[in-house]
């Protein structure tokens, strides 16, 4: 299995490499025989798919077949690791991730290169690029991170075993959900490098580019939140996001590439900002791989201890080349990228973009720079510090603020001038209504003249209500228009006015789930924890809980041996659930895990965590979080989520006025434009 | 007469108690402010362990760090040496990376000062672009209105689809 595996790979190598050089000769030299040379290498592309598909299933059939005598199973398997972990072994160490990244890239290059016909010179381009990008992580593949090595010893009977952190359902569903955000940013990068090579007349490839970033975008967002929702649920200090670097890493080509999805509309609309588009599209693919950087190179340090190694010297220089070609290509052809329009008013969508993409790009500095900081104390003054979460917490709440801010005005803001009616007519009713929101939290007991803390959750809150309300507002406003004309009902006008611009009206929906998230963050400041040595039948009182010490018992399985209390968790009088926090021992990596037990509602989350036994005294200690909102975080995710799926479907076709000889319009009552536009 | 006695003894007994009570209450209210200030210090200092996580959320299994160092915290909060000298003293011990954030001054400053300079600068850089975008001239070509038709019609029409709301 070994030998086919490495041979495989060898072959995705050969393939890659020809796709690379024949697509790019073909490019470059203008021969009548250049389509055909062209159509092998994306011929060889395709193939190069087929050979790393097959490289990955050999990886997958050799941890169901526990053939400990590859080095890479014995590391990361063992016997009784249930089947759905064997199946994610795929992606759960370097060499194998890196496999997983290749097989996902040579994907999106086979789709691409199926699609070619919608502009085959483009395209082409785009196909050389993603080659390129493939021949890189094959080198790796090939001599520097070879999942097909094999022992040189004797084969030990069992594998060492999955990482305990690993061994969480999410696990089979968080990594490739991230890794399909980080690929897939390589696909506008492809179009963009390749569009500004061969001076792409017209907007089209921005077209093409947008619907790829979307998926990848939508990709990366559920990657990101599953992290969170992983640590949260794994990890058992109580929260969802530390700042950890390798979390930054994945935060920041998800900024950058937000602040594209955004900033591509004034390019479409209005023919602006093709410079700065073109930026954003490298700085997310440049900012992936610099995660991917991070995370292998163990230059920053890391709870991703798991995943570092030597590789890190390879990305380094890749990522110099990268930026060196799209830096040549820029400057060779820059003159392309001239504006065509002017901006007319500070009060304009033009504007709201600019400001929107300046506090997206803030975001992605502070926390670059905060990841970073470390690592220039270190050259700068000789010793290293700490930049933990309340530095980014001081530092990227105003900026996150903003954004929600601009969140709820910029959508409702007209594209070259925005009339102060127009202003007064939209913002009135959802303003007055996030002002309600706030008056009510205050007189529900939040004192934002207390703590700082409280502050920003007060205004979160607004402005998070301001967001929700404009969104239906907005949503009312247009179904009233179309359900006046065509006597459907509001929920029916509503779905009409969505399928009539389906982007527009989808990334209202992904904005409401923003909305929801910052209601799941706002919670924060009011968390509250308990910790106590429980001994049964003793209580631990927390908020309006009362959690009482049933009882310890020990279970085992083949894979670990686990403690597990069991707590009731008791609301005045009523018992309403009963919690099973455990602490486990993994067998075949002898390594030690908590896993806590969440009882989660609307309001609030109950988070207990069995922290084992003292060890003076021998009392088992419980520790109890109670974070409030923190579920509005996971639902805000699904709203986010349903919002992208429902921007990419294609819109009703656009309704048409005709028109008279005379040249006066006959609009049809049904004909009502609302929904135009972005 | 035996029952004022009872009284009045038992009223000089309470009055005794009172210094005692006084000293206990106030025990037990620098207890809670001892407590309060390990709570407030131990968030500020990470546990050193390679976990990367703040001293007091540290539930880092078999940690060889964290238990000895929140020792140490309540050791030094007790003996009522200053939040200051709590920190340095763990800067002295642990090197300066026990400390959750960078201090504000010297060159670790900057690590507080660049991400609002860059708020600063960006939004100065915007209003920048806003203005000298405003001021660009937008080329008109002079010509005779006609009637527009056709294909002409339907791309201004789709022009005015792409830039309005309604």
């Amino acid at each position: 299995m070994a030998e086919l595996g490495s041979f495989v790979l060898l072959l995705a190598l050969a393939l890659s490499a020809y796709s690379f050089l024949a697509g790019l000769v073909a490019l470059i030299r203008k021969r009548p025989d250049s389509e055909r040379l062209s159509e092998t290498a994306r011929r060889a592309g395709i193939a190069s798919f087929g050979a790393v598909f097959v490289g990955a299933v050999v990886l997958v059939t050799s941890a169901f077949r526990n053939d400990f005598s590859i080095s890479y199973i014995l590391h990361h398997s063992n016997r009784d690791l249930p089947l759905p972990y064997k199946f994610a072994t795929l992606w759960s160490g370097q060499e194998g991730s890196l496999l997983f990244w290749s097989l996902l890239l040579s994907g999106y290059g086979l789709v691409l290169r199926l699609r070619h016909k919608t502009d085959v010179r483009l395209f082409a381009h785009a196909s050389v690029v993603i080659a390129a990008v493939q021949v890189f992580f094959l080198l790796l593949l090939n001599f520097a991170a070879k999942p097909f090595a094999v022992i040189q010893t004797t084969v030990p009977p069992d594998g060492n075993g999955l990482n305990p952190l690993l061994q969480y359902p999410e696990m089979v569903i968080h990594p490739p959900m991230l890794y399909l955000g980080y690929v897939g940013f390589t696909v506008p990068f492809a179009f963009a490098l390749g569009a500004l090579a061969m001076k792409y007349p017209g907007e089209k490839w921005i077209h093409i580019t947008r619907r790829w970033t979307m998926v990848t975008w939508g990709f990366l967002t559920c990657g990101v939140f599953l992290g969170a929702h992983w640590a949260y649920s794994v990890l058992g200090w109580g929260g969802y996001w530390g700042w950890d670097p390798v979390e930054n890493a994945s935060l920041m080509p998800w900024l950058v590439g937000t602040a594209f999805l955004h900033s591509v509309m004034m390019q479409e609309k209005r023919g602006m900002l093709k410079t700065w588009n073109m930026w954003l599209v490298f700085g997310t693919f440049w900012l992936a791989i610099l995660g991917t950087f991070l995370t292998r190179s163990g230059i920053i340090s890391s709870v991703h201890a798991f995943a570092q190694s030597s590789i890190g010297d390879w990305f380094f220089w890749f990522l110099i080349v990268t930026l060196a070609t799209f830096t040549f290509f820029f400057i060779k052809n820059r003159s392309h990228l001239r504006s065509e329009h002017k901006l007319e008013s500070l009060i304009s969508r033009e504007s709201s973009f600019l400001f929107n993409n300046l506090l997206f790009v803030l975001a992605c500095f502070t926390v670059l720079w905060g990841t970073w900081f470390p690592k220039i104390s270190e050259l700068a003054q000789g010793k290293k510090v700490t930049v933990g979460a309340a530095f980014y917490n001081k530092v990227t709440i105003p900026v996150a603020l903003l954004l929600l801010l601009l969140t709820a005005v910029g959508p409702l803001l007209a594209w070259r001038k925005t009339s102060f009616e127009s202003l007064r007519r939209n913002f009135l009713w959802p303003s007055l209504g996030a002002l309600a929101v706030g008056i009510a939290l205050v007189a529900l007991g939040v004192k934002p003249w207390n703590d700082v803390s409280y502050f920003y959750a007060l205004v979160a809150a607004m402005l998070a209500a301001l967001v929700a309300f404009t969104v239906i507002s907005e949503f009312i406003r247009g179904g009233r228009v179309i359900s006046g004309h065509t006597g459907e009902n509001l929920a029916a006008s509503m779905v009409r006015l969505w399928h009539r611009n389906t982007r527009r009206y989808g990334g209202y929906i992904v904005h409401f789930g923003v909305a929801l998230v910052f209601i799941g963050i706002l919670g924060t400041p009011f968390n509250r924890e308990a910790e106590k040595e429980m001994a049964f039948g003793d209580k631990l009182a927390l908020g309006p809980y009362t959690l009482l010490c049933r009882s310890y018992t020990q279970e085992e399985n083949a894979n670990y041996g686990t403690d597990l209390a069991i707590i009731q968790i008791f609301k005045g009088d009523k018992q309403v659930d009963t919690l099973y926090p455990e602490s486990r021992f993994y067998t075949a990596s002898q390594q030690q895990q908590h896993v806590p037990a969440i009882r989660s509602t609307l309001k609030e989350d109950l988070y207990v965590v069995y922290e084992g036994q003292n060890q003076d005294t021998g009392r088992p200690i419980i520790k109890a979080h109670l974070n409030p909102m923190v579920s509005w975080i996971w639902i805000g995710l699904i709203v986010m989520v349903f919002g992208t799926i429902l921007s990419l479907v294609p819109n009703a076709a656009p309704m048409r006025a005709t028109v008279r000889d005379n040249s006066e319009a006959r609009v049809p009552a049904h004909a009502a434009p609302v929904g135009a536009g972005d | 007469m035996l029952f004022s006695f009872v009284r009045r003894n038992f009223r000089d007994r309470r009055l005794h108690l009172i210094p005692t009570v006084l000293v206990g209450v106030l025990l037990l209210l620098g207890a809670g402010d001892d407590s309060a200030r390990v709570d407030r210090i131990g968030h500020q200092l990470m546990c050193v362990c390679g976990c990367n996580q703040v001293l007091l959320e540290c539930n880092h299994v078999g940690c060889s760090y964290s238990t000895r160092m929140r020792d140490e915290l309540t050791a030094a909060v007790t003996r009522g040496d200053s939040d200051n000298n709590v920190l340095q003293w763990f800067i002295q011990t642990y090197g300066t990376t026990v400390l959750t954030v960078p201090t504000d001054h010297g060159f670790n400053r900057i690590a507080w000062i660049m991400p609002y300079l860059a708020l600063v600068l960006g939004i100065g850089l915007v209003v920048f672009i806003v203005a000298v975008w405003k001021k660009r001239p937008l080329v008109v070509h002079a010509s005779v209105p006609t009637a527009v038709r056709g294909v002409e019609l339907d791309r201004f029409r789709d022009q005015a689809r792409r830039e309005t709301q309604l």
